[in-house]
């Protein structure tokens, strides 16, 4: 497949701290890629740089080939950025914001109100269009700014929180547009809603202190801890005692204590039971185990360390 | 880009149709009580011997689209700005940032001229029109080179503050400036010499300068005209070069 995105040793520095450390990768033409990552670890410098928005220290970004520093016009044509923050303007209707991106990328009338009314409808914003933006509610603000940047049909689409403020049916919506872009558009965004990506990808990057650590599908970044389970046991009282006690038994991993839960990882599920019998005279109130998932494989320690 | 930002200035104006008729019309009246029906009777002639009236005519214009001009660029390139709102998403559209001032610049320009001619037919209705046709037509000129300028001075002021009260004091003394310092209600001859040596020099006031001495003997400085021309063209590279770092594009 060819490359919609290709970043090649890009930096960026605030001061002395280094916010994007030497990254290289490529992104295929229309495909999903997430972003995810704790606070403060790049994802939205990454973005802005993948925008234009703002310019690495160091490195070549690419967007269809064309160098973004020397191919400026070009490349900025191609790509629709849609930022965490309304930034719509206040004294606009939404309708008109729409329109005003439009004029600015030279697209005709009837293509663009043709666009906005595909694009609106799809996402149940027709309703609101003449409402000022100030007064409109920010999961409104957000889908106008998605469609506002759709309107001048770019090929890369950058999304920063794309369902921030989004009621379930918003979200719903948004979600069955991009799915329906994908393949046409390369869509790259950054989310904290981890339970959206899981649904929603072709590849999900885990960045950690501007660093790429995980890379690739999401059962292909489970692969290595498919054989793990979570587990959680609730005691009516789990005394400090008792929790050492627990932490000892030799197959448990990254046990854990919060209030009277009992929270550890296993590879089979024959650990647990070692739990089980460690804690036979002490009184359970609940039992749970789970596969691990996106928000795990999350977990600093996960992402620090690893399992093993 | 200019025909866009040009639709939004006119959605913008439509939005708000009742209070910024109101203003425009209101506006020009009331520099004319304050300034006009005050002095006429202290200034009574001007230093050429021409009646008050007549004399700050077209100075009164230049004010009012002074005035006009400033909430337009302040809007844009302040208040949008550090509430990062639409100046950043316009800045990713695919225009060089030159452009981009330039556009911004022209349809400033051009809302403020049209603001100057509403003031024209208010003033004509208050005192008698002095100006022939080619004045008139000159004074445009004029006006749009002086908005050139002054529109620049208020970009990079936009640009570099980052506070609303430190904006508040440099515009208010921006407009004490505007008022007194371009010579279009006091004649630079009424300050003391030194004073007016650097009132006559200081960019701003140049256009008027020029179109004050069509006014009394017909000529045309093209030197300083081209001068300001000149000016305000580079002072546009400068503003586009200060917009390309703060937005760290």
């Amino acid at each position: 497949m060819e490359a919609s995105i290709t970043l090649k040793k890009v930096g960026k520095l605030i001061g002395d701290k280094t916010i994007l450390a030497g990254l290289s990768f490529g992104v295929e033409r229309g495909s999903l890629v997430a972003i995810v990552g704790v606070n403060d670890a790049g994802k939205t410098a990454l973005l802005k740089l993948l925008s234009g928005f703002e310019n690495p220290n160091y490195g070549q970004v690419f967007i269809h080939g064309l160098d973004m520093e020397k191919r400026r016009r070009e490349t900025r044509q191609l790509i629709g950025y849609v930022p965490h923050e309304n930034d719509l303007d206040p004294w606009l209707t939404l309708e008109q914001n729409i329109r005003f991106t439009a004029n600015l990328y030279r697209v005709d009338e009837e293509t663009a109100i043709r666009r906005m009314a595909m694009f609106a409808g799809a996402l149940n914003l027709v309703p609101y269009l003449n409402e000022f933006a100030s007064r409109a509610s920010h999961g409104i603000q957000k889908k106008t700014m998605l469609v506002r940047e759709l309107v001048h049909d770019p090929d890369v689409l950058i999304l920063d929180e794309p369902t921030g403020y989004m009621d379930a049916e918003s979200i719903r919506e948004t979600w069955d547009l991009l799915k329906e872009l994908k393949g046409h558009k390369t869509i790259i965004y950054v989310s904290n809603a981890l339970a959206e990506i899981e649904q929603a990808h072709d590849r999900i990057m885990v960045f950690h202190e501007g660093r790429i650590l995980m890379d690739g599908h999401l059962d292909k970044l489970l692969e290595s801890t498919l054989d793990y389970h979570q587990f959680q046991i609730e005691f009516e009282n789990l005394t400090d005692e008792l929790f050492k006690k627990l932490t000892n038994v030799a197959t448990i991993i990254s046990p854990n204590k919060m209030d009277n839960i009992f929270h550890f990882y296993g590879r089979t599920r024959a650990v647990f039971f070692d739990v089980i019998n460690a804690a036979a005279d002490e009184i359970m109130i609940d039992l749970s185990v789970k596969k691990l998932g996106l928000r795990d494989l999350l977990d600093s320690e996960f992402a620090g360390r690893g399992l093993d | 880009m200019i025909l866009a930002l040009l639709k939004r200035r006119l959605w913008l104006w439509q939005n708000r149709l009742i209070p910024s008729l109101g203003l425009i019309l209101i506006l020009p009246v009331f520099i004319f009580t304050m300034v006009d029906l005050s002095l006429k009777n202290i200034l009574i002639r001007s230093l050429s011997g021409v009646p008050f009236d007549r004399w700050v005519f077209p100075g009164l214009v230049f004010i009012i689209a002074s005035i006009g001009l400033f909430p337009l660029l302040y809007r844009d390139f302040f208040d949008l700005r550090i509430h990062r709102k639409l100046l950043i998403n316009v800045a990713l559209a695919p225009y060089n940032k030159r452009t981009l001032i330039t556009g911004y610049l022209v349809v400033a320009g051009i809302e403020a001229i049209i603001i100057g001619l509403v003031s024209t037919v208010i003033y004509s209705g208050l005192i008698p029109f002095p100006l022939t046709g080619l004045q008139f037509f000159f004074m445009i000129f004029c006006l749009g080179i002086y908005l050139l300028l002054l529109g620049n001075l208020f970009i990079s002021i936009a640009l570099i503050v980052d506070t609303v009260t430190t904006i508040i004091f440099i515009i208010f003394m921006v407009f004490l400036l505007v008022l007194f310092g371009n010579g279009f209600i006091i004649e630079f001859g009424f300050f003391p010499q030194a004073i007016e040596m650097i009132l006559k020099w200081q960019p701003l006031s140049i256009p008027y300068q020029s179109l004050q001495l069509f006014l009394s003997n017909g000529m045309v400085d093209w030197t300083l005209i081209s001068f300001s021309i000149f000016l305000g063209w580079g002072w546009m590279i400068l503003n586009s070069m200060i917009l390309k770092g703060r937005l760290r594009q």
